[in-house]
């Protein structure tokens, strides 16, 4: 569903991504890992049109992407969260995620002015959805917290949420277990297997949690010095000694 | 009409002025986080286009056209706002702190502008502007006319922006406030948004210069200074950036204080210059309104949108 074919960006004299090709494939759970540095954040920020690429191909869906504007590429129904967390803080959590949803037809002026009726039919709508994820997420009693006063895994689960409120195909997650504690992470996790179980989701995922990657993902793509450097299950990985070597210094 | 009831008439107009720039800049900076110190070169711009529509044929300056009152209120509301277009074409996809060089850069152009072209403008000498409906309506009544005049326009523009704010549109614009990353990573188009933030608000500054010169009926360069920007951001500040109720309570405080302090010329020892006495006062309330509540004297309400009303 997902294919990045040579792809390349350069920072001043770094070679960030430096002829990435892979691809992920429909309704998997495919996790990105490699030493720091890698270039992972970099495609990430490549493939939701952050940046443009100096060469190379993204497509989603059989359509390229890369010479999309970045606020275009959510309406290909591809959603991704921060590796820090960007939360808004003086919004409130339902604000938060209210706000996600692609093409509310209240965000003009002119309808908020002229066309009040039908803005507010739709604002019903987003606000059920809302709610309903923040019951997916067992957070519903943080409905009116401002975003500010969350702990840092609650800011998690919203950026999660966050994602789900625009009905994607495909979610990005950057590194969605980075000072999230194991009760949580398991919850997580749950939640990210029932999304792709019951609504096809696929899943991208940038991870450091060897434990985490190896139970979650299939497959792993490993990457190193801006390259590819292996593609396989958790074992094949684990077993591969180019990974081992880049990981270890070897 | 007795001397304290005209002067708080006079004093009540002149804080609606205030109060619809304060508005105006409430949209940009206290919704949208755009930086904008030009909002006196905006507030020139509607107040001479606006004399100019309305004004009687002169041949010392442009115009007038002699045209209705609500013409003039358009006209410097449409071509401040064109203003801003041209303004902000280019800048706004860059960093913030470019459009707040280029608004102070602005401002001082157009009030330059004023004061060489006198062909146009009557330069530093200074324009008249005429009474609408002067003719209506009995002379020591007029000034409680203008301020209904005023209070109107207030009200209107008040609840116009009081529903876009409070609607998706509001939403999506704090949270560019807040985070723009995120506004892009959710597909709002940012720079249409800003863009349009920036031409509403200076539209808004537009109208302020066109009742601000129809009521006090002369208009010189001297009264576009920097000094005004400095006073609606102060207004904005200490009222509550973010709402709209707030920012109009600064408007009538901070104005109160600045009219105030006249009548504190013949308590003060002679040889202090009230005027620059006056500017301190304020920028101590600034510093200690930021201290004890920095989010303003009203707050921002918690939630976005409330369209629902829940």
């Amino acid at each position: 569903m997902l294919e990045v074919i040579n792809l390349e960006k350069s920072f001043g004299g770094i070679r960030a991504v430096d002829g990435c090709t892979f691809a992920v494939e429909n309704n998997t759970i495919t996790g990105l890992i490699g030493p720091n540095g890698a270039g992972k954040t970099t495609v990430f920020n490549l493939i939701s049109g952050f940046y443009s690429p100096d060469g190379g191909k993204i497509v989603l869906n059989g359509s390229r992407i890369d010479q999309l504007p970045a606020h275009r590429v959510p309406h290909l129904r591809l959603s991704r969260t921060f590796q820090i967390t960007r939360e808004l803080g003086k919004m409130t959590v339902i604000d938060n995620l209210m706000v996600a949803p692609l093409d509310q037809m209240g965000e003009t002026l002119f309808n908020s002015w002229f066309r009040l009726r039908s803005v507010k039919r739709q604002e019903r709508k987003i606000r059920e959805k809302a709610l309903y994820v923040l019951d997916f997420l067992e957070i519903p009693n943080l409905k009116d917290e401002y975003a500010s006063n969350l702990s840092g895994g609650q800011k998690k689960l919203l950026e999660f949420g966050r994602t789900m409120m625009t009905d994607p195909e495909i979610i990005l997650l950057d590194e969605p277990g980075a000072g999230v504690n194991p009760t949580l992470m398991k919850k997580l996790n749950g939640y990210i297997e029932r999304l792709r179980g019951e609504e096809g989701v696929t899943f991208f995922l940038i991870e450091h949690d060897m434990d985490l990657v190896m139970k979650l993902c299939d497959p792993i793509i490993v990457m190193n010095d801006g390259k590819v450097l292996a593609e396989g299950t958790a074992v094949e990985i684990q077993k591969n000694r180019k990974v081992l070597d880049a990981y270890l210094g070897g | 009409m007795s001397g304290s009831v005209g002067f708080l008439i006079f004093f009540l107009t002149y804080a609606i002025v205030y109060g619809i720039l304060a508005i105006g800049l409430n949209i940009q900076w206290g919704f949208t986080g755009l930086v904008n110190f030009g909002v006196a070169g905006f507030f020139a711009v509607g107040a001479y286009v606006a004399a100019f529509i309305t004004g009687a044929p002169s041949q010392y300056h442009l115009g007038g056209f002699g045209l209705p009152f609500p013409v003039g209120l358009l006209v410097a509301t449409v071509v401040s706002g064109i203003f801003a277009l041209i303004l902000g074409f280019p800048v706004i996809r860059l960093r913030e702190d470019y459009l707040a060089i280029v608004t102070i850069g602005f401002a001082e152009i157009v009030r330059l502008v004023i004061v060489t072209e006198r062909h146009i403008t009557k330069g530093p000498y200074g324009m008249g502007v005429i009474k609408p409906y002067n003719d209506m309506v009995p002379a020591s009544f007029y000034g409680l006319f203008y301020l209904g005049i005023a209070i109107a326009v207030l009200l209107v523009l008040y609840l116009a922006m009081e529903r876009a704010v409070r609607s998706p549109w509001g939403r999506a614009l704090r949270t560019i406030r807040e985070d723009e990353r995120v506004a892009v990573a959710f597909g709002k188009n940012v720079n249409s948004f800003k863009l349009q933030v920036l031409v509403l608000g200076s539209m808004i500054f537009g109208l302020a210069g066109a009742v601000f010169g129809h009521f006090f009926n002369f208009i010189t360069p001297d009264h576009f200074l920097p000094m005004e920007t400095f006073l609606v951001w102060v207004m904005v500040m200490a009222g509550g950036s973010g709402n709209n109720l707030g920012v109009l309570f600064g408007a009538l405080a901070i104005r109160g204080v600045w009219e105030g302090m006249m009548f504190l010329s013949d308590v003060l020892p002679t040889g202090i210059q009230i005027g620059a006495v006056r500017l301190a006062v304020i920028g101590l309330l600034l510093v200690l309104v930021v201290m004890v509540k920095p989010e303003g004297v009203l707050g921002e309400k918690k939630t976005a949108s409330d369209i629902l009303g829940e």
